[in-house]
């Protein structure tokens, strides 16, 4: 039992209904997150992440979108045959979730403090007192100055950061195992976004959760996480280590993410851009979807779609370069 | 013909920027009246090279992009000079602005706001030839558009659709081909990729550089990502709370930024590179707000090197190595002391 993962993601696919057909958001996409680890989820719009986290969350919105196929196993529970109530009672307290945007995420009409307050008196049996005296430990533990304040505020009355740190503390108050955190710091600038990574950092350590890290920065993931998987056009590409996917980067999409980056190294160089754009999702070409924008593409990449195969030892990656 | 009046000295500045302050009013209760005022801009200098990019950086409303708005006089400064050639741009009325408007050209953050939904791209793209009278007639400028929307990378197709039917980079393209379409030599860059996928920001900053090699054009480029900074600017300033805290080539800024706070700024970058979060300056609390700016340095109440003196006296910029401005005293004095 003990080498479990905690979370594991078998074969997910989620599906959406669109005028133009269906769109094929997530389309098989399988991985594990161990206790305590950290996987990084990277990708540019469109490629699906932040529909798997709603997926896992079981947040797709119907029935617009739909689960076709797949199975979600949290500590031996598969969480897609649950019934409305124990998803809610999951939610929050098992498996939570941090947002980009913390001013749509937090509730305009309610102070921080209440809205703390509700979901832990949602999950735990706590008197009114011990809630608020909990959510006020809990807002003091992300870094908010003047918690007793800040408690009967309004998100409207914090900065972004101090939002992010708000949303932070809610989704952490009744010590989740996983964290589902989707572009946490995206809206934020890099000072503000140094000290949540580090805050973040710091409550792992200390409450010990996984944390599924969505972004499409390379940067915060190559900084936050253990493992990391590459998504495109609704299917992960490419997983590996963080160290070998940084130095040994497989998949030719992982590699033109990586030669899109400006940095120093490339000045008075052209960067060696992927060309194209990412199709829509209800027109993603046959064979490997990222045939139409890759330079090694080959006849059998048009025909045939690529399985995930392993390179080298926990590194797998979806293309034919690799037989 | 303006061409005689605003012809710059050559490898000269293009636009230098003379203690530039714009403030904006905050208004207040039933009769509106003034309360006080943002200081978005206050007391900008700067030297923008012809030919080259001189990259404004700085964190969301350290007045960045209203310093690219002032120079370009879309935004009235409250004071201070713009020369350009031998005019000063904030003075000028804007009947005589008009002209010179087709020197100065802008690309937006946003490819969303900042196409009129309404115009066909071939409209959008001759609008501001029409009222610069360039090309004979509507024939011409429509050959000249498509050239044009060619050249930015998009199929002369492109000339009777409409905004919706492009995606974020395709817009940005569109919108870069709106400013070529007046034959201009300078161009603020706001965040012009900031909005975009790694993966199309490449292909746009590649096409930026082209463009400046081959229509020899003076860049702004006002933005966060530090990375785009490295990769492509000549020149760098770092703004605070609306002043300019240092000045350097972008080789000094990035081999030894002096200011502490583009110190901090620089380490909060996290790199591509597994494991090297360790050496990090971690700053605390928010930037305060630009209406109530902090006393002495803006910057003292969240900086790791502050000292007493800090709270109380103005910093001064000032050039500790050649072509090397850091306005901090304390920076200051480790520099002659080393």
């Amino acid at each position: 039992m003990a080498d479990r993962p905690l979370l594991e993601a078998r074969n997910l696919r989620t599906y959406f209904r669109t005028r133009e057909g269906i769109a094929r958001a997530v389309d098989g996409v399988s991985f594990t997150l161990a206790r305590g680890e950290t996987l990084g989820l990277v990708g540019e719009s469109g490629c699906g992440k932040s529909v798997t986290a709603l997926t896992l969350m079981q947040l797709v919105p119907e029935p617009a979108g739909y689960l076709a196929g797949g199975e979600i196993v949290l500590d031996g529970d598969n969480l897609v045959l649950f019934t409305p109530r124990q998803k809610r009672e999951m939610r929050g307290k098992r498996m939570a979730m941090v947002f980009q945007d913390p001013m749509t995420a937090l509730n305009p009409v309610f102070t921080i403090g209440s809205q703390i307050v509700e979901t832990i008196r949602q999950h735990r049996k706590a008197t009114r007192h011990e809630a608020r005296r909990r959510a006020i430990e809990m807002l003091e533990r992300v870094g908010i100055p003047l918690p007793e304040q800040r408690f009967g505020e309004y998100s409207y009355q914090l900065s972004g950061g101090m939002q992010q740190r708000a949303m932070i503390a809610m989704a952490l108050c009744c010590q989740p195992d996983i964290l589902i955190a989707d572009e946490p710091t995206t809206a934020l600038d890099v000072t503000i976004q140094a000290q949540i990574l580090d805050l973040l950092r710091a409550l792992q350590k200390e409450f010990g959760m996984a944390i599924l890290l969505i972004t499409h920065n390379l940067g915060v993931v190559a900084e936050m996480a253990h493992r990391v998987s590459v998504m495109y056009a609704g299917k992960i590409v490419e997983s590996a280590p963080v160290d070998a996917l940084f130095r040994q980067p497989k998949h030719p999409y992982t590699i033109g993410l990586f030669g899109s980056l400006p940095s120093r190294n490339w000045r008075g160089r052209r960067l060696r851009a992927i060309p194209g754009i990412v199709p829509p999702a209800t027109q993603f070409p046959s064979g490997c979807r990222f045939c139409t924008r890759c330079e090694k593409a080959m006849d059998v990449c048009r025909r045939e779609e690529p399985a995930l195969k392993a390179v080298a030892t926990s590194h797998e990656t979806a293309c034919f370069l690799y037989p | 013909m303006q061409e005689s009046s605003s012809t710059p000295v050559p490898n000269g500045p293009l636009i230098r920027v003379r203690d530039l302050r714009t403030w904006y009013p905050v208004r207040r209760g039933v009769l509106q009246a003034i309360a006080g005022h943002i200081r978005a801009v206050d007391g900008v200098s700067l030297d923008i090279p012809a030919g080259k990019t001189l990259a404004l950086v700085g964190e969301s409303g350290c007045g960045k992009t209203t310093a690219g708005k002032s120079i370009l006089r879309l935004v009235r400064p409250t004071s201070g000079q713009i020369l350009y050639g031998r005019m000063d741009l904030a003075r000028l009325p804007e009947a005589e602005l008009r002209p010179i408007r087709r020197d100065l050209q802008v690309i937006f953050q946003d490819p969303y706001s900042s196409l009129n939904p309404r115009l066909t791209i071939a409209e959008t793209v001759m609008e501001g030839m029409e009222i610069h009278g360039i090309g004979e007639s509507g024939q011409e400028r429509r050959e000249r558009a498509a050239e044009l929307l060619e050249r930015v990378g998009l199929g002369h197709d492109a000339l009777g659709r409409y905004p919706h039917e492009f995606s974020g980079g395709q817009r940005q393209r569109i919108g870069i081909a709106r400013a070529l379409a007046v034959q201009p030599k300078f161009i603020v860059c706001d965040e012009p990729v900031s909005s975009l996928d790694v993966s199309i920001q490449a292909q746009i900053l590649n096409l930026l550089k082209e463009l400046q090699e081959e229509f020899h054009l003076t860049y702004l480029f006002i933005t966060h990502d530090l990375g785009v900074v490295e990769y492509l600017a000549d020149q760098v300033a770092v703004m605070y709370l609306g002043k300019i805290v240092e000045e350097a080539s972008c080789e000094q800024i990035f081999d030894r930024p002096l200011h502490p706070y583009t110190q901090a700024l620089l380490s909060a970058v996290p790199s591509a590179q597994p494991g090297s979060a360790s050496r990090r300056i971690i700053l605390k609390g928010d930037v305060p707000s630009p209406m109530h700016p902090p006393s002495g340095c803006p910057f003292h109440p969240r900086c790791p090197a502050a000292e007493a003196g800090c709270a109380r006296t103005e910093q001064r910029l000032a050039e500790l190595e050649t072509g090397h401005r850091v306005r901090c005293s304390v920076a200051e004095r480790k520099h002659r002391a080393s």
